[in-house]
């Protein structure tokens, strides 16, 4: 092997576990994927027919599918405003502390239901949330209301999840949020209180300027963590129900996969739900990135 | 337009330490007052004091007739210039300089007159539509002036604002800041450590040492009559020679040589004497001299600074750069009524009396 053949080879060398993962474990199952939402299969049987869109069609006709869309919908637009807004709020009132004792205190605490898995803090909850036992409701009881079925009451499903999630969830994003307003330097609010700009001002026409790089990553990633963490709280806590009132598309999806082994109708599922997150994502590129301030 | 007075101002931190010690201040309505010392010597702390930006352990600020204590920096009509500039980066410099004048409720015609009136005085003009990104470092100085400027605040404050700019630009924007301020004539609370900028800026000097003020006074005043041995060598470049040296019977001893006192000398015993590098010259024969061992020499090109030691102790000789003759081995002396007495343990000036002192406030200035 000549030297110059070797510098050439290094880099692919250096780069081919990375890019050999990313194609295994990704784009592969992507593609095998679009050709099974084409087919009809269970993975087993050595009959393979070509169904062209009718599993899509079926789909579309299916009321649990559609149930899902609208949950997936529903636990969008309560989870990602929630996952962004209320650990910036958390993160702000922590940095407020910096550099005293509690601001770890509070930081740790905070995090902390973030290092659980999905599915411990779904057992946990799913005691607090008892309808016979837990906790909260023995609270209501004390303080004289009647109690609620929580998990298991039909309207209150999707509501005790996205709870679960959050909480699971919300530590991860507080801490980007700190680091961000960390990097903020402090001349710049001294600056901003000189020039006769309070609290709100401060933060609205200095901070969130300064930290939107963060604000983009972070509403772009909560888009996916929303879409796909809450699945381990949906089967833990509620199995979808009831009655699908709590399932999503990926929850559909898993079902219909590996409870149900219909893999055409769930690879249908995961191309709709790929199109819906990269739809998405593209609008918040094509609407948010001009808004954000690269230093 | 306002004066301002620090009254047996404190500022003790939480953990106990003492940042500034309790000191008191008059500055008058349009004065440059520059605050000088070494870094941790509380002049930062007593700026920011003043901004608003650090709370008053003790003491008053008066800004105006106004007692500011607990007053919010917004509302203590001054403007400050930070270090590193604290330009908004996200904004345009027509933003930043909008900024506070937008966030008082000014009315937009008069924050375009004011901008482009502030833009004009610094040159700034063509660069409003740009972020801070796309200046130099000292276009942004400009800015950051500007900032303060177009508030026409009663106050301006300046934290080291000079420090990030390469020496040549330093020199520059130390004149434009000197002539802005005679022209606005706004009263002026300048922070710096670098003692030349110190006395080419001030009307008076303040000169800071562990959280107490060491000397009020003007460049000349504190350079000519250092009033202790650490504003002796503090102020001037090349600092001024401190050596250890004994009063006996109205003499100076300096190792073996003893030097005429010009004067009555309160005090016997051991002393710290002081001497400006440009006060020794090379003795004429016969003179009672001090004898100079060379060790190196520092062009500067009007003069030649010569670095060695009296008697083991280091001492800089400031020569024209004409004088040719240097040899390993010199004799210095020194005019009697240029020696400064200081005391060896609290370092305060000793006064000679008898009319020295009068002497010397008709003396030349020197160049730093």
């Amino acid at each position: 092997m000549t030297r110059s053949f070797v510098a050439k080879l290094a880099p692919w060398l250096f780069v081919g576990p990375a890019v050999l993962s990313v194609v295994v474990f990704l784009y592969g199952p992507i593609l095998a994927s679009a050709g099974l939402s084409v087919v009809d299969w269970n993975l087993l049987s050595p009959q393979v027919d070509f169904v062209g869109l009718n599993n899509y069609r079926s789909l579309l006709a299916n009321t649990d599918f559609q149930l899902s869309a609208w949950n997936t919908f529903l636990y969008c637009v309560i989870l990602v405003p929630a996952q962004i807004v209320l650990p910036l709020l958390f993160a702000v009132m922590i940095h407020a502390v910096r550099g005293s004792r509690m601001e770890r205190v509070y930081r740790g605490s905070l995090f902390l239901p973030t290092i659980l898995a999905y599915s411990v803090a779904g057992v946990a909850w799913s005691r607090l949330l008892n309808p016979i036992n837990g906790l909260f409701n023995e609270v209501l009881v004390f303080f004289g209301f009647g109690p609620s079925r929580w998990h298991t009451d039909p309207d209150l499903a999707l509501l005790c999840v996205c709870l679960v999630t959050f909480w699971k969830s919300f530590g991860l994003n507080m801490l980007l949020w700190i680091a961000a307003l960390a990097n903020v330097p402090d001349t710049l609010r001294e600056a901003a209180r000189l020039d006769g700009a309070g609290p709100w001002r401060r933060f609205f026409s200095i901070e969130l300027p300064l930290i939107s790089p963060t604000a983009f990553f972070i509403s772009v990633t909560t888009v996916f963590s929303v879409l796909d963490d809450i699945v381990g709280v949906v089967d833990v806590l509620t199995g979808g129900g009831p009655a699908g009132r709590s399932s999503n598309l990926l929850y559909f999806l898993w079902q219909q996969g590996l409870q149900f082994f219909q893999f055409g109708p769930a690879s249908a599922v995961a191309m709709v739900s790929i199109a819906i997150v990269l739809a998405i994502t593209c609008a918040q590129f094509w609407f948010g990135e001009k808004r954000v301030h690269y230093q | 337009m306002a004066g301002i007075v620090l009254r047996d101002l404190k500022k003790v931190y939480a953990d106990g330490a003492e940042a500034v010690k309790g000191i008191s201040l008059d500055i008058r309505d349009g004065e440059f007052i520059v605050l000088v010392g070494p870094s941790g010597c509380g002049k930062s702390t007593l700026l920011r004091m003043v901004a608003g930006l650090e709370t008053v352990s003790d003491g008053e600020v008066r800004i105006g007739e106004r007692l500011v204590n607990t007053v919010e920096p917004a509302d203590r009509d001054i403007a400050m210039v930070f270090q590193n500039y604290a330009l908004y980066p996200h904004m345009t410099v027509y933003d930043n300089l909008a900024y506070g004048l937008r966030n008082r409720k000014t009315p937009k015609a008069e924050i375009e007159a004011r901008v482009g009136e502030a833009a004009r005085m610094l040159e700034i003009t063509p660069y409003l539509q740009r972020k801070p990104k796309a200046l130099s470092g000292g276009q942004r100085q400009r800015v950051a002036m500007g900032r303060a400027i177009v508030r026409k605040p009663s106050v301006f404050l300046f934290d080291e604002p000079l420090s990030n700019l390469d020496a040549r630009l330093r020199v520059t924007m130390r004149g434009e800041i000197k002539r802005l301020q005679k022209r606005l004539g706004t009263t002026s609370l300048y922070v710096t450590h670098d003692q030349l900028e110190a006395m080419t800026l001030a009307d008076r000097l303040v000169v800071l040492n562990g959280g107490r003020i060491e000397q009020i006074g003007t460049p000349l005043e504190i350079y000519h009559e250092p009033a202790s041995a650490f504003v002796a060598g503090f102020i001037g470049s090349p600092a001024m020679n401190l050596i250890p040296a004994e009063l006996r019977g109205g003499r100076l001893l300096i190792g073996d040589t003893a030097l005429p006192v010009p004067g009555f000398v309160p005090a016997s015993g051991p002393i710290v004497a002081g001497l400006r590098a440009e006060d020794l010259r090379p003795a004429k024969p016969g003179e009672t001299a001090l004898p100079f061992r060379l060790d190196y020499i520092e062009e500067l090109g009007a003069q030649r600074l010569v670095h060695g030691t009296v008697h083991g102790h280091p001492m800089v000789v400031a020569v024209a750069a004409a004088f040719v003759p240097l040899a390993e081995e010199m004799r210095l002396a020194t005019a009697p009524e240029r020696l400064h007495l200081y005391s060896p343990e609290t370092g305060a000036r000793i006064r000679i009396s008898a009319g020295v002192e009068t002497a010397r406030t008709t003396a030349e200035p020197v160049p730093a």
